[in-house]
């Protein structure tokens, strides 16, 4: 009969007594403890023990990210079971977690080599949805709300670790047929004490995508007319991006700039515009500074500052101010603003990992506040001309601040091989609403050699952004600065199944719930307020299959039923169950050569709009990307949407209108992509 | 539907199980530490290297033990270098006996390679701890990593490891 016995100083009578250790024996001995250390925090980090321990993360590593020809993060989270990506009717992509989708914010917290790159303003991020694949080591997703992480991880929360810092230099140039390009590099030098590491991007898109006609709703007479007739889409974008990280001994100076640039696409009223001559730029710098430290070998201790701006500047065609079918775009009502925020932060922490515990005790601070703000809102055929109003007329309320303070435990237990628990709290204030208390508990337990069983809870919260408490805009943005926090509280239930070591089923089982969730509605005055809604139920399961064989071929099928009380746009079916079946078969064809096949199918959705029945149908697109290695340069060649099939998202009509007035595609929805071919060329030194 | 799961399962009937090579990596690292654990390491070393022979016997087992000779060979550990090499179990009467044995085999084949390495007095790794019953010293990944440690074969072998590995490791006993 087997047994396992922990020993541990005592054992030392059944090994060699009464040596005396040599400088030599003793650098062994240390080198074996601090390997052994490195080896335990690695697993961690890089989530390598993710079935042993009581959580639900997803994690996508770069030889699949690589060998799946994603080029942007949204490629890549589109992987992930449970994930699918949708646009909003003014074209902006958007990401559905576990059938939740949510208008101009995800509701997930996105971090960047640990920097959290969501704003105060709207609490989003989508400015970072196109990041380079290229560039990214692995991403991890998280679906169930994390306590531990504070506001905004309502949804889950997205981790992407880049190469920035890591051994091996690379540059790669993306061709699309879409129009569009993409061009990556990355860089690292050895310098004194330390090393230096740079990765920078730039990226174009601007795809022919022709616009359904636009409807206008009257809700006063309930007359349906069309506007305006087909157009093509303004769909321009723009990305770029650099990162830096100077890494001395324990001290880490890290800097990271995005900006994004969008045409308005259809509309952000839904009306596609005549001219295409109003863009949006978003901007987000990070810098952060960071320290880490030693206080014993299983103590360690971590220290950092932050500072962050995020700017949104731009403006965008709406409709034509009269409501009268024109050719003429002088006549549209112009939206725009510009936003500048800044905040500065603090953080540390303390962590112990011992035999049977690894403790996280943290305390962080920050203060943010718009620096400078206008709105725009001008219509050229009355005579207007673009001007910054501020005061009264400012986009948001002038003035404002934020203070926020939180402290937070997290302690993972292990008291037998086949048993773990983990337990969390975190306590934040926030100048704006006071204190808000979230917490976590989760256990995971090994069943025999082949079954594993986890079952996690959280409970946490979402602050109101400035935009929902305190904006003013004439049209479409209202603040409500009574608003509270919304919170949710999600079971998770999870099983794995081991049919080898490496051929895992898995299935996941949630049931949830978001308390005053914030959103948008009409007001008495038929004005667009935020405001805390009905209570929101999820509940839905995953089921995954990955196997990987030992020659490299990994095979990867889920899954996902959603069924939510409120799937987030209007007029969406409530309760209804969308099914979403995704799956990939990385094969390695011979040394070098990589054939990557990935399928998904999407299920229709069902529609209960004012006067018509719709559906959008269903979709099921096929990409095919082949990987060529050569030494220090790679080709790989591809085709996203290999049967050319159209792939129709739902889009929802536009916010009502001077009380009275709403914009529709004339289908409800929006049909992207035809077949795309790409080319990529890397270059490793 | 029937498209895509005849698209997907397809490749399944191809081929068969394998493993995590970035566990593999991380675990080829520590068993190179816990090789220099080993008392009379200096005596056994072949030319003045360490020999590490990474054992399989099926095709599959050989592209481990190929990927794990990789990570090893050419490596130095304070100035004694490693050399490692990727060794059929059908060819290990033909060769000399090395530093260290790591086996990417059966529990079956195990067996035999670890009369081989009692015999030699030299540690035998296996990746998979359920085979720790075969072998000396295997890994453990939970919430951290464990090394864990076959005293009986040990002492069996006549194998005497720093004792800083037993303030960390789970020792194994095979049945009395």
């Amino acid at each position: 009969m087997k047994r396992y016995l922990y020993k541990f100083a005592t054992m030392l009578t059944i090994t060699h007594a009464g040596i005396l250790f040599g400088q030599d024996d003793t650098a062994i001995e240390e080198d074996f403890l601090s390997s052994l250390n490195e080896a335990s925090e690695i697993i961690a980090k890089e989530k390598l023990n993710i079935d042993k321990i009581p959580s639900t993360v997803t994690v996508i590593r770069h030889k699949t990210i690589e060998h799946s020809g994603a080029k942007t993060l949204y490629d890549i989270l589109a992987m992930v079971p449970g994930i699918d990506i949708s646009m909003s009717a003014s074209g902006k992509r958007e990401i559905v977690v576990r059938g939740s989708r949510e208008k101009y914010r995800d509701k997930i917290k996105l971090l960047v080599d640990g920097i959290d790159v969501t704003n105060n303003l709207y609490s989003n991020q989508f400015y970072y949805y196109l990041f380079p694949a290229a560039l990214i080591k692995r991403v991890e997703v998280t679906k169930t709300p994390d306590a531990i992480y504070g506001s905004n991880s309502l949804l889950g929360v997205v981790n992407v670790i880049t190469f920035l810092g890591q051994k091996g230099n690379a540059a790669t140039f993306d061709i699309s047929s879409e129009n569009g390009y993409l061009t990556t590099l990355h860089q690292r030098w050895a310098i004194k004490n330390g090393t230096l590491s740079v990765d920078m991007h730039k990226g174009y898109s601007n795809p022919d995508i022709e616009a359904d006609p636009t409807l206008l709703i009257d809700l006063k007479t309930h007359r349906v007319s069309t506007l305006r007739s087909k157009e093509l889409a303004y769909a321009l974008e723009k990305t770029k991006g650099v990162g830096m990280e100077w890494n001395s001994g324990n001290f880490k100076l890290e800097y990271r700039y995005q900006n994004y640039i969008k045409g308005s696409f259809f509309g952000i009223s839904n009306v596609v515009p005549l001219a295409h001559d109003h863009d949006v730029s978003l901007s987000h710098h990070a810098l952060q500074a960071s320290y880490d430290g030693r206080l014993g070998p299983e103590w360690r201790w971590h220290l950092q500052g932050s500072d962050k701006e995020y700017i949104w500047d731009g403006s965008y065609r709406t409709f034509p101010y009269n409501f009268q079918p024109t050719d003429d775009p002088s006549k549209d009502v112009i939206m725009g603003a510009y936003i500048h925020e800044r905040e500065i932060g603090a953080m540390g922490y303390l962590k112990y990992e011992g035999l049977i515990h690894a403790m996280t005790i943290q305390a962080e601070g920050a203060y943010a506040k718009p620096v400078k703000s206008y709105y725009i809102q001008y219509i050229p055929a009355i005579g207007q001309q673009e001007t910054h109003l501020t005061g009264e007329k400012n986009i948001i309320k002038e003035g404002i601040k934020r203070t926020t303070k939180a402290i937070s435990w997290e302690d993972l237990i292990t008291p037998w091989e086949d048993f773990s628990l983990i337990l969390g709290i975190r306590a934040d204030h926030y100048s704006d609403f006071g204190y808000h208390t979230s917490w976590k508990a989760g256990m995971v337990k090994q069943i025999g050699d082949a079954d594993v069983l986890k079952l996690l809870y959280n409970n946490t919260f979402r602050a109101p952004s400035w935009v929902e408490l305190y904006a003013k805009a004439e049209a479409e943005f209202h603040g409500n600065e009574n608003l509270k926090p919304e919170t949710m509280q999600m079971l998770e239930g999870v099983w794995l199944h081991y049919l080898s070591n490496s051929n895992r089923i898995q299935l996941n089982v949630f049931i949830g719930r978001n308390d005053d969730p914030i959103v948008r509605a009409t007001n008495d005055q038929g004005l667009n307020q935020y405001i805390n809604g009905d209570r929101k139920t999820f509940r839905g399961m995953e089921l995954s299959w990955r196997w990987e064989s030992v020659d490299d071929n990994i095979l990867f099928l889920s899954a996902s039923l959603t069924n939510n009380s409120d799937p987030g746009i209007k007029y969406q079916k409530a309760n209804s169950p969308k099914k979403n079946i995704k799956g990939w078969f990385d094969w390695h064809i011979e040394d070098g050569l990589h054939l990557f096949s990935q399928a998904s199918y999407r299920s229709s959705i069902t529609v209960d709009h004012p006067g018509q029945s719709l559906k959008v149908p269903s979709s099921f697109v096929v990409n095919e990307t082949l990987t060529k290695d050569m030494g220090a340069w790679s080709i790989k060649g591809g085709v996203k949407n290999l049967f050319d099939k159209d792939v129709e998202y739902l889009a929802g009509p536009s916010d009502i209108i001077q009380n009275r007035y709403m914009f529709i595609h004339s289908h409800g929805e929006i049909r992207v992509l035809g077949r795309e071919f790409y080319l990529r060329i890397e270059k490793h030194w | 539907m029937k498209l895509i799961v005849s698209f997907l399962l397809i490749p399944w009937l191809l081929f068969s199980q394998g493993f995590d090579s970035r566990l593999m990596e991380i675990e080829t690292a520590l068993f190179e530490k816990i090789i220099f654990l080993d008392y009379d390491i200096r005596k056994k070393l072949v030319q003045n290297r360490a020999e590490i022979y990474i054992v399989y016997k099926t095709k599959r087992q050989k592209r481990v033990a190929e990927k794990a000779a990789e990570i090893l060979d050419g490596k130095k550990f304070h100035d004694i270098p490693i050399k490692a090499h990727a060794v059929a179990f059908d060819m290990l009467q033909k060769r000399d006996t090395p530093t260290v044995y790591i086996a990417v085999l059966s529990s079956k084949d195990i067996q035999k390679l670890l009369q081989i390495a009692v015999k030699n007095h030299r540690l035998l790794f296996t990746y998979d701890p359920d085979n720790i019953s075969h072998a000396m010293v295997s890994l453990q990944i939970d919430a951290k990593i464990t090394p864990i440690v076959n005293s009986d074969m040990l002492k069996q072998a006549n194998i005497e490891l720093r004792p800083i590995i037993f303030k960390v490791a789970k020792i194994y006993r095979n049945a009395s």
